[in-house]
C-alpha cells in the first residue's frame, strides 16, 4: 500500500522522456553504392526505424508503463516520407512526436552537430528530463550525437547502456557495456542523456490496436529552417564507395612465413621469424 | 523360427471361451541378425525385399564412373563420405547406398544411366535431401547420382522473366539471384537453404506463395531431362507458348525421380513488387479463418500471395524449441493464428494501409493482430510459420501426413486425431488454408520410446489415410509419395490411372532402374492389404492356437479363407 504522500511523491519524480528516433534504411537491406555517381542511392528503398532508436523506444515505453515516465515524445529529423516511422514509434506506445521536416539527405546531409542543436534546443524548451537515444545510426555511423548533445548542455551521459534503473530517491543508475566489462554509473541529476546498446530490451512488434491509436496521436511539424539553430553542415562529403573486397586467407608453410612478412610489410608478433 | 513356442500370456481379448490362445510374441530375428544383403525391415512397410534384378555396384563399375566423370572428389565410395548422402530427414528411412556420383553437366548423367541401364544398376537423382517421403535417398544399395555440382544460372531474361538454370541449384540463391534483377521466383519453401530445384520439380513443390503463382506445372517453360536408357530429352530453350506435340516436361515435374532425371530447368519469374505488407492474427474460430479466407481473396485479388494457418499446438512447439524465432505473441494465446502477405504496386506507407483497413473490417472475427514493421520483423514472423515442421521434429518421432481437404473439412480431423492417439503424442494441424492443404504433424516425446512410437504409428496409419480417402481428399498434397507414401498410392488414384502410370514408366523405364521401390506401391504389399481392409470388415475371430511354431498371420488368413470359416 502506497500513502498518499508516496503516491504525490512518485507523480513528481516522474519524468518527462524525449526518444530521439531516426529514418533509415532497412536493417536487413544491403546498401548499394552507385559507382559511377560515388554515392548512395537510396530512393525506392524500403526505410524504416533506426533499430537502435527502437529498442530506445521500447524502453522509453517500458519506464513509462512502469510508471516512472509521465509522458514520452518522440524527436525525428526527417523529409515527409518519415511519418512512417513516426507512426511505428507512436504504435509502440510513444505519446507524441515533433517531426522536423526537411528535404536534405539526413544520412549524408545533416551532420551530428545539426541534430546535436535540435536536441538541445527541445530539452532546453520543453524541459525534458532524460533523453533516451540509440548509441549509433545504422546508415552514417557517427555514434556522436547524444555525447555531444550532453557537452553542449553540461549535462551527465552515459553511452552503451546495457540496462538502466530509476532509483526511487531520483537518481539514474545505468550499466554501460564496455571492452573491460560491464561498468555502472550513477547519474544524480536531471537531465541526462543515455544511448542505449541492443542489448538493453527486445523491442515489441507493431500491434494493430496501436496503430489505430497512433492515428489519433499528435505529430507536431516544424520545418528545419525555422528553427533557431545554426543549421548549416560544416563538411560536405564527396564521395561514397564500396571498400575493397578482402584478400582471402591462405595457408602457408611455416618456413616461408618469412618471405610473406616481407611481402606484405606485416609487422611480426613473435620476436624470431625462423 | 519366427514365434516362439511358449509366450504363455494369456490373450483374452480374443479368446471369447473358444479354446486357450496366447499371444505369440515374433522375435525380432531380423534386427538381431546383420542385414542380410537383402531384406529390410520398415516400419510402415513391414519387410520389404531388394529386387533382385538389379546388379551389385562392383569395382569396375567404380572404375568406369572414375573415367567417365574427371575431376576429384566425383565418385565418392568411402563410408564417411558417403554416410552424407544417405541420411534422410526424418531418419526413419535411412539409405544404404555405397556408391555416390556427382557430374556436373547433362551430358555426364547421360553417359551415367547409359552404363547403368545396360548393367542394371539401379540409380536415385537425389538434390538437398530435404524430401519428407524419403524420395531422396535410396531404399538399398542404388547409386546416388546427386546433382549439387550443377549450381550455374545461367540467364534471367529481362523481358519474359524466363529464368534458365541447372538442378543443382539451391532455391534460396536461385531467389536471391531473381530478387537482384527485380523478379521473384515463383516458389518459396521452408527448406530453401538445402533444397535444388531439380528436387522441388521433381516434387512438383508447392510452397508458401501457392495461391498466387500456382504449381511449378504451370509455372515450368522448359526442361531437360535424362531418359533411364541416357537418352537427353531437350526442352529447354522453349516459349511461353509452344503447342508442337505431348508437352513431355509435364511428366518429369511430379514423377519424382521415376522416370527420368532433371538436369535443367527454364521457370517464369514474375515482377517484384514495390512493397509486401505482412501481419500475424490470432483468430477463435477456424469459422473466423474461413470468413477471413474469403474476404481477403475478395479485396486483394491476385495481389494476395500468402495466406497460412497455425493451431496453437504448432505455435506452442515453435516457442519451446527454435530459439532463433522470435514467436509474435510472446504471452498471448489464441486456438488458431493466421499469416497475411499481401504485395502491391505502390508505396509502403499504402500498401499497409490497405492491409490495415482489412483486417480493421474483420476486427469481429480476429482477437488480436500485429503488423510487420521491417524485414527484420518479416522475417520473425515468417520463421515462426516455416520452422513448425523443424520443431516438430525437434520434440520426437513426428509422424507427418501433407493432405488436401475441402475448407469446410479442412481442420476437421485434427480433433478426432487427438481423441484417438490420446495422451501418447500431441497433434498438430498447420497449412496453406488458402490452397485446401493441410499439415498434420503427430509427434511422440522424443526419440527413444520405440514402443510408444509404434503403437501411435498403428493408430495413424492407415486411419489417417482412409479417412481423407473417405473424404475424397489427396493423400498427400504436396510432398509427394516417394517411399514413404507409396503402399497408400491407391487411396487416391483409381487401379486404371495406376496401370496408366505403370505403362508410362515401362515405357521410359523398361529396366525399371530410376527410383525403384518408389511412387509405385509394391505387388505383394497391395494384395496384403486387400485382405487385411476386407478382414476387419469380416471380423473373424481368431484363435492362435492353429498356428505352428513356424507359420506367420498370413498364414492363418489363407488357411481359414480356404476352409471357409
Amino acid at each position: 500500500t502506497q500513502s498518499t504522500w508516496d503516491i504525490i511523491q512518485i507523480r513528481m519524480r516522474q519524468l518527462k522522456c524525449l526518444v530521439g528516433v531516426k529514418h533509415c534504411l532497412d536493417n536487413a537491406l544491403r546498401v548499394r553504392v552507385d559507382k559511377a555517381k560515388g554515392w548512395v542511392d537510396l530512393t525506392g528503398c524500403k526505410m524504416s526505424l533506426n533499430p537502435y532508436c527502437e529498442i530506445a523506444v521500447e524502453e522509453a515505453v517500458r519506464q513509462k508503463a512502469a510508471g516512472v515516465f509521465s509522458s514520452t515524445t518522440s524527436l525525428t529529423i526527417g523529409g515527409p516520407d518519415a511519418v512512417e516511422t513516426i507512426r511505428t514509434a507512436l504504435a509502440m506506445g510513444i505519446d507524441q512526436a515533433i517531426h522536423i521536416v526537411t528535404n536534405r539527405a539526413t544520412d549524408v546531409d545533416i551532420s551530428s552537430l545539426i541534430v546535436a542543436r535540435v536536441f538541445k534546443h527541445f530539452i532546453q524548451a520543453n524541459k525534458f528530463d532524460v533523453a533516451l537515444l540509440g548509441k549509433i545510426a545504422i546508415d552514417d555511423n557517427n555514434e556522436q550525437t547524444s555525447q555531444i548533445i550532453s557537452g553542449m548542455l553540461g549535462i551527465p551521459f552515459a553511452t552503451n547502456a546495457n540496462k538502466i534503473a530509476f532509483e526511487k530517491e531520483g537518481t539514474i543508475s545505468v550499466c554501460r557495456e564496455t571492452d573491460e566489462g560491464i561498468e555502472k554509473i550513477q547519474f544524480l541529476t536531471t537531465p541526462a542523456i543515455i544511448s542505449c546498446e541492443s542489448r538493453l530490451n527486445v523491442p515489441r512488434f507493431v500491434n494493430i490496436m496501436g496503430l489505430k491509436r497512433a492515428k489519433s496521436k499528435k505529430i507536431e511539424t516544424i520545418k528545419l529552417e525555422d528553427l533557431p539553430i545554426d543549421h548549416h553542415c560544416n563538411y560536405k562529403i564527396t564521395s561514397i564507395k564500396e571498400h575493397e573486397k578482402k584478400r582471402a586467407s591462405q595457408r602457408v608453410e611455416l618456413s616461408k612465413i618469412g618471405e610473406l612478412i616481407k611481402e606484405h610489410m606485416i609487422q611480426p608478433i613473435f620476436a624470431s621469424t625462423t | 523360427f519366427f514365434f516362439q513356442a511358449e509366450d504363455g500370456i494369456r490373450d483374452s481379448v480374443a479368446s471369447r471361451g473358444l479354446g486357450d490362445v496366447y499371444k505369440r510374441q515374433m522375435l525380432r530375428v531380423l534386427k538381431a541378425l546383420p542385414r542380410l544383403g537383402g531384406m529390410r525391415r520398415f516400419s510402415s512397410h513391414g519387410f520389404l525385399a531388394r529386387d533382385s534384378r538389379f546388379s551389385a555396384v562392383e569395382q569396375y563399375d567404380v572404375n568406369y564412373f572414375k573415367k567417365i566423370l574427371p575431376g576429384s572428389d566425383t565418385v565418392l565410395t568411402e563410408a564417411l563420405k558417403v554416410n552424407k548422402y544417405n541420411e534422410e530427414y526424418t531418419h526413419k528411412h535411412n539409405g544404404l547406398s555405397k556408391c555416390v556420383l556427382r557430374p556436373q553437366s547433362a551430358t555426364e548423367i547421360s553417359n551415367i544411366l547409359a552404363y547403368c541401364n545396360q548393367r542394371k544398376l539401379a540409380v536415385v537423382p537425389q538434390g538437398g535431401r530435404t524430401s519428407l517421403v524419403a524420395g531422396a535417398t535410396s531404399v538399398f544399395d542404388e547409386i546416388v547420382i546427386n546433382m549439387e555440382r550443377m549450381n550455374k544460372i545461367y540467364e534471367l531474361s529481362p523481358y519474359t522473366g524466363i529464368i534458365k538454370l541447372q538442378a543443382g541449384v539451391i532455391l534460396e540463391e536461385a531467389e536471391k539471384y531473381c530478387n537482384e534483377r527485380g523478379f521473384v521466383f515463383p516458389l518459396d519453401l521452408g527448406a530453401k537453404g538445402s533444397c535444388q530445384i531439380g528436387g522441388n520439380l521433381g516434387a512438383n513443390a508447392g510452397g508458401l506463395h501457392f495461391v498466387k503463382y500456382g504449381s511449378l506445372h504451370g509455372n515450368t517453360i522448359g526442361l531437360r531431362a535424362v531418359l533411364a536408357n541416357g537418352q537427353i530429352l531437350d526442352t529447354l530453350d522453349a516459349h511461353r507458348k509452344d503447342n508442337t506435340g505431348y508437352d513431355l516436361k509435364q511428366l518429369f515435374i511430379g514423377a519424382e525421380g521415376t522416370l527420368g532425371a532433371i538436369t535443367d530447368a527454364a521457370i517464369l519469374c514474375y515482377p517484384k513488387p514495390q512493397s509486401v505488407s505482412l501481419c500475424f492474427l490470432g483468430v477463435d474460430h477456424f469459422d473466423s479463418i474461413k470468413s477471413i479466407l474469403i474476404g481477403a481473396k475478395k479485396k486483394f485479388g491476385e495481389n494476395l500471395s500468402a495466406i497460412e494457418m497455425m493451431d496453437d499446438q504448432s505455435y506452442e512447439l515453435v516457442q519451446k524449441h527454435i530459439p532463433s524465432t522470435r514467436v509474435p505473441f510472446e504471452k498471448d494465446r489464441f486456438p488458431f493464428y493466421m499469416v497475411i502477405e499481401t504485395h502491391h504496386n505502390g508505396p509502403q506507407a499504402e500498401s499497409d494501409e490497405k492491409l490495415l483497413s482489412f483486417v480493421e473490417s474483420m476486427s469481429k472475427h480476429i482477437q488480436n493482430g500485429i503488423l510487420s514493421r521491417d524485414e527484420t520483423q518479416a522475417k520473425q514472423i515468417w520463421g515462426t510459420r516455416e520452422k513448425i515442421a523443424d520443431a516438430f521434429v525437434k520434440e520426437g518421432m513426428t509422424f507427418k501426413y501433407d493432405v488436401s481437404l475441402k475448407t469446410d473439412e479442412f481442420y476437421e480431423l485434427v480433433p478426432i486425431l487427438r481423441t484417438r492417439v490420446g495422451d501418447k503424442a500431441k497433434v498438430g494441424g498447420y497449412g496453406h488454408v488458402g490452397d485446401g492443404n493441410i499439415h498434420i504433424n503427430v509427434t511422440v516425446n522424443g526419440y527413444e520410446n520405440d514402443t510408444l512410437s509404434s503403437e501411435v504409428h498403428k493408430l495413424l496409419e492407415p486411419y489417417v489415410l482412409e479417412e481423407v480417402a473417405k473424404r475424397k481428399g489427396s493423400i498427400s498434397a504436396e510432398h509427394g509419395v516417394g517411399f514413404a507414401k507409396a503402399q497408400y498410392l491407391m487411396l487416391s488414384k483409381s487401379d486404371e490411372c495406376i496401370d496408366t502410370m505403370l505403362a508410362i514408366k515401362n515405357a521410359l523405364d523398361p529396366n525399371g532402374i530410376m527410383c525403384p521401390y518408389k511412387v509405385f506401391p509394391h505387388g505383394r504389399r497391395i494384395i496384403w492389404k486387400k485382405i487385411q481392409l476386407s478382414l476387419t470388415k469380416l471380423q473373424i475371430p481368431v484363435s492362435y492356437t492353429h498356428l505352428r511354431a513356424h507359420e506367420t498371420l498370413r498364414y492363418l488368413v489363407c488357411r481359414l479363407l480356404l476352409e471357409k470359416k
